[in-house]
């Protein structure tokens, strides 16, 4: 790839170089030192952090000095391998605004190739196909596109695909929990399959001459299917009833969950029934929740019913949630807003009113759909003039999220 | 692109399970649901009726109860503030069981009113709490077949789970009611109601008082 | 109220017998798989065939859950052609709401953990929470049916409420109603979980057409029977993975 041959003119020497070059920034984030690649996922890290700042910076750039304290987190010799790579490489480079003033500047090319890095570490190309694929799609309706650039293309996609299939019929006849791991990054969905046909149908349609290289990618494109079927055969007569779910990633399940219609999730589970709720309850059982059970004290004469005419059944028929919404307002007057208080802030008041209140921050705590909690520490604080006079310290709080 | 799958063979699935295996199994799954009197009730099946409805119920080996699993040291299915649900089951029972020398099942309908008020009594704190937290509990012990709510006309009754109770489990639990708070009193409207000293109630009149003999307690009002 | 019973029981003498109801209660009423070590009449083949002649009287079936290292585990569950059957019964079936929110936590608590190799066991249980926010705030039902349909699935053991403690954030995660699940529909679960989240991906593709043609085969077997006329009696249990 150095421009080593006599025979080349200068140009080619040049265009060699800028593409070398590019090469050169694209892969600097994964440069161990100017001639392999790193050994170390952190040092991609550095790269990253760098990049990052540089972004943030704008045109002023940055010193060496700031450099370093986005880095702080990583070892000097680290830093310093890295920042004489990536300048090495390119990635960064060294301007002087004023005389005797050094500033760095990153290369738009590293942070593009650092994308797609990550997107490649990602799903293993996946989507770098679906861009490809879209891109080359728009390129062939393209009329400045000449057959050349067609073939090329054609031929390119092909290559992918055998590589692909390769890849997968080899996972395929290894273990299964290797071809699990590595089958989602690999195989192809039916919209990648589709998109690639409709690509073939179109070069195919516009340049009739190139229907050997489209013979070729039809084939390549049939056998990364097959592959990617074989290899969910496979998997799918896997032992395991739930092994398979790792086959979606994460971003898919977590997809569907948040944008799925009730009936769509309802869907998942028709055809499948669960008993009703049967707890039992054991005589002995009751009686031992009686004694057990806080009790009013001995029995005493009942207390005159309440004047206020009982409300009966149907004014109490969410009383449970009556009860919950009336903590939550208690609790959410006691927070005003934030995530968390100092118990003995919010009883600051006499004492009846603050066991009460207490008493509500307990029952919020303690109900099972109230997203609060209160949380004690140990120790007494004494408040000789406080009210109450001593309290341990603890916090009210929101949990959730 | 998903297409739904037709159905295997749509109608013989249903017909390979006899229609008494899948009675039984569907009476299992609904918990305690109930049909008429007057429909045959699936063979294998314990049922307790009220007069006009039968409720049909999973049978169990040799009198067994799942209170075989404590024998043994295993949880039952978990259950949300357990010792409320029995507590307000109880206070339900002391005013739906009059008669304790018979059956808890089927037992008499009262209003809901009495029986929050039985609980409130039974508990310590913030009486209306109390009876709010009932409710609830009232609900949950309708939904599983403890007792029988109707939400409409404020009024409960023993449920068909009840039924399930074998007779000699209950000593203990008659001690129990017997000495809970009594039910309060309908509002004297014409005051002198303590004459029937007889303790049967119509389940109709839910508002015929209640004497019992015994320490006389202010009931309130 | 045994007469049910006793055809299979009879021949067992007293001690035998009690062994067999309490294995029977056990797995009928146990939130968790009970421990074969426990019980005579699971350990015993003979004595747990019976337990599973006891369960085939109302539909059910043994289901052993393995845990590794550990000894075998047993619980019950609804056969799968019973099953089946059931659900074609609108009354036996769970309301959209239930099963909506339901799928939503088997998503959050059991998929994603397990796409991200945060759960190891093969189960449909978790210790996974779903935040009730994420319910909440980032899913498409609304929020008074989403409560009320938890209240529900809390009471019939279909998820279980995970208090928040110091440092995780509480939630729901599947109750133990999921162990009652035999082999053939946790399966299922997971397919169809696969088809919904999932449909174009290489899986989807194979589970549909497995479903296919395990559908024609057996219409196809239905129609030989037919033609041939011939009444067999006792069409045997377990063979689901086929539905709706």
């Amino acid at each position: 790839m150095s421009p080593t041959n006599d025979a080349a003119s200068l140009d080619d020497v040049l265009v060699g170089e800028a593409v070398l070059g590019v090469y050169r920034q694209m892969f600097a984030a994964l440069a161990r030192d100017s001639g392999a690649v790193v050994d170390d996922p952190e040092m991609v890290d550095v790269a990253e952090t760098l990049l990052a700042a540089f972004a943030d910076a704008g045109e002023e750039g940055l010193s060496r000095e700031q450099m370093r304290y986005v880095c702080r987190r990583y070892p000097a010799e680290v830093f310093e391998n890295r920042l004489r790579v990536l300048k090495g490489l390119g990635a960064i480079r060294e301007v002087f605004p004023k005389p005797n003033q050094l500033r760095y500047r990153a290369s738009f090319t590293s942070v593009v190739g650092l994308m797609f890095i990550r997107r490649m570490m990602l799903d293993g190309g996946q989507s770098e196909m679906h861009r490809l694929l879209a891109l080359e799609q728009l390129n062939v309706a393209d009329p400045r596109m000449t057959v050349e650039q067609a073939r090329a293309g054609a031929e390119g996609l092909a290559r992918a695909f055998r590589l692909w299939s390769v890849e997968l019929v080899t996972l395929t006849n290894g273990t299964i929990e290797e071809l699990r791991e590595q089958a989602p990054k690999l195989w192809g969905t039916e919209e990648i399959l589709q998109r690639a046909e409709r690509l073939h149908g179109a070069i195919l349609r516009r340049w009739p001459q190139l229907d050997r290289t489209c013979t070729d990618l039809r084939a390549a494109i049939y056998a990364y299917g097959d592959a990617s079927r074989r290899a969910a055969a496979r998997l799918s007569d896997s032992a395991g009833t739930t092994r398979n779910l790792t086959l979606l990633p994460p971003e898919t399940w977590r997809t569907f969950a948040r944008t799925a219609s009730r009936e769509e999730l309802a869907a998942v589970l028709e055809g499948f029934v669960f008993d009703a709720p049967a707890p039992w309850h054991e005589p002995a059982a009751v009686v031992t929740a009686v004694q057990d059970g806080p009790r009013a004290t001995p029995p005493r004469p009942a207390p005159p019913r309440p004047s206020v005419p009982d409300p009966g059944l149907s004014e109490d028929a969410s009383s449970d949630d009556a009860a919950a919404e009336r903590l939550r307002v208690v609790a959410e007057q006691v927070l005003r807003g934030r995530d968390r208080v100092a118990v003995e802030e919010v009883l600051d008041q006499d004492w009846t009113a603050a066991r009460r209140l207490l008493a509500d921050l307990s029952s919020a705590h303690l109900h099972p759909e109230l997203p609060y909690r209160l949380v004690w520490s140990d120790g007494l604080d004494s408040r000789p003039d406080g009210s109450p006079t001593w309290l341990s310290p603890g916090v009210f709080e929101r949990t959730g999220t | 692109m998903s297409a739904p799958v037709p159905a295997p063979v749509p109608s013989s699935a249903p017909s390979s399970v006899p229609a008494e295996v899948l009675a039984r199994a569907r009476a299992r799954l609904l918990g305690a649901h109930s049909i008429a009197v007057s429909d045959p009730a699936p063979p294998g099946l314990v049922t307790a009726s009220d007069g006009s409805r039968v409720w049909l119920l999973s049978p169990w080996p040799d009198g067994a109860t799942p209170a075989v699993l404590e024998e043994y040291d295993i949880a039952p299915m978990p259950l949300d503030r357990p010792g409320q649900a029995r507590r307000v089951l109880a206070a339900a029972l002391r005013c739906c069981w009059p008669r304790l020398d018979e059956a808890p099942w089927p037992g008499e309908r009262v209003p809901v009113g009495d029986v929050l008020e039985v609980y409130a009594r039974m508990s310590r704190g913030d009486p209306e709490l109390a009876r709010r937290w009932a409710t609830g509990e009232l609900r949950r012990l309708h939904d599983t077949g403890w007792l029988l709510l109707d939400e409409e006309a404020a009024t409960v009754r023993p449920g068909p789970r009840i039924a399930l109770w074998p007779e000699d489990s209950l000593g203990s639990l008659r001690d129990l009611i017997r000495r809970l708070p009594r039910p309060p009193e309908p509002l004297p409207r014409v005051d002198e109601q303590a004459a029937p000293a007889d303790e049967r109630r119509e389940p109709d009149v839910p508002h015929e008082p209640q004497e019992q003999g015994g320490p006389v307690e202010d009931a309130g009002e | 109220m045994s007469e049910l019973f006793e055809p299979l029981l009879r021949s067992y003498d007293e001690k035998r017998r009690a062994e067999l109801v309490a294995a029977y209660m056990a797995v009928e009423h146990a939130a968790e798989p009970v421990p074969e070590v426990r019980f005579p009449a699971l350990r015993e083949p003979a004595l747990r065939r019976t337990v599973e002649e006891m369960l085939a009287l109302s539909g059910r079936t043994l289901v052993r859950t393995a845990v590794k290292g550990g000894s075998p585990r047993w619980t019950s569950a609804y056969r799968d052609d019973v099953a089946e059957a059931l659900a074609a019964d609108p009354a036996c079936v769970p309301p959209p709401d239930e099963r909506a929110v339901l799928t939503l936590i088997l998503i959050h608590s059991v998929a994603i953990p397990r796409a991200t190799g945060l759960l190891p066991d093969d189960s449909w249980l978790s210790p996974y929470p779903t935040p009730l926010e994420e319910l909440r705030r980032r899913s498409q039902l609304p929020i008074g049916e989403l409560e009320a349909a938890l209240r529900r699935l809390r009471l019939a053991g279909l998820v279980s409420q995970v208090k928040a403690g110091p440092d995780e954030q509480g939630g729901f995660v599947p109750g133990p109603q999921f162990h009652r699940l035999t082999e053939a529909a946790r399966r299922r679960l997971q397919e169809e979980l696969i088809l919904a989240a999932g449909p174009g991906s290489p899986l989807a593709a194979t589970i549909r057409a497995r479903r296919h043609s395990r559908a024609r085969a057996a219409s196809q077997q239905a129609a030989a029977q037919q033609s041939g006329a011939q009444q067999s009696g006792g069409a045997e249990p377990t063979h689901q993975g086929e539905n709706e």
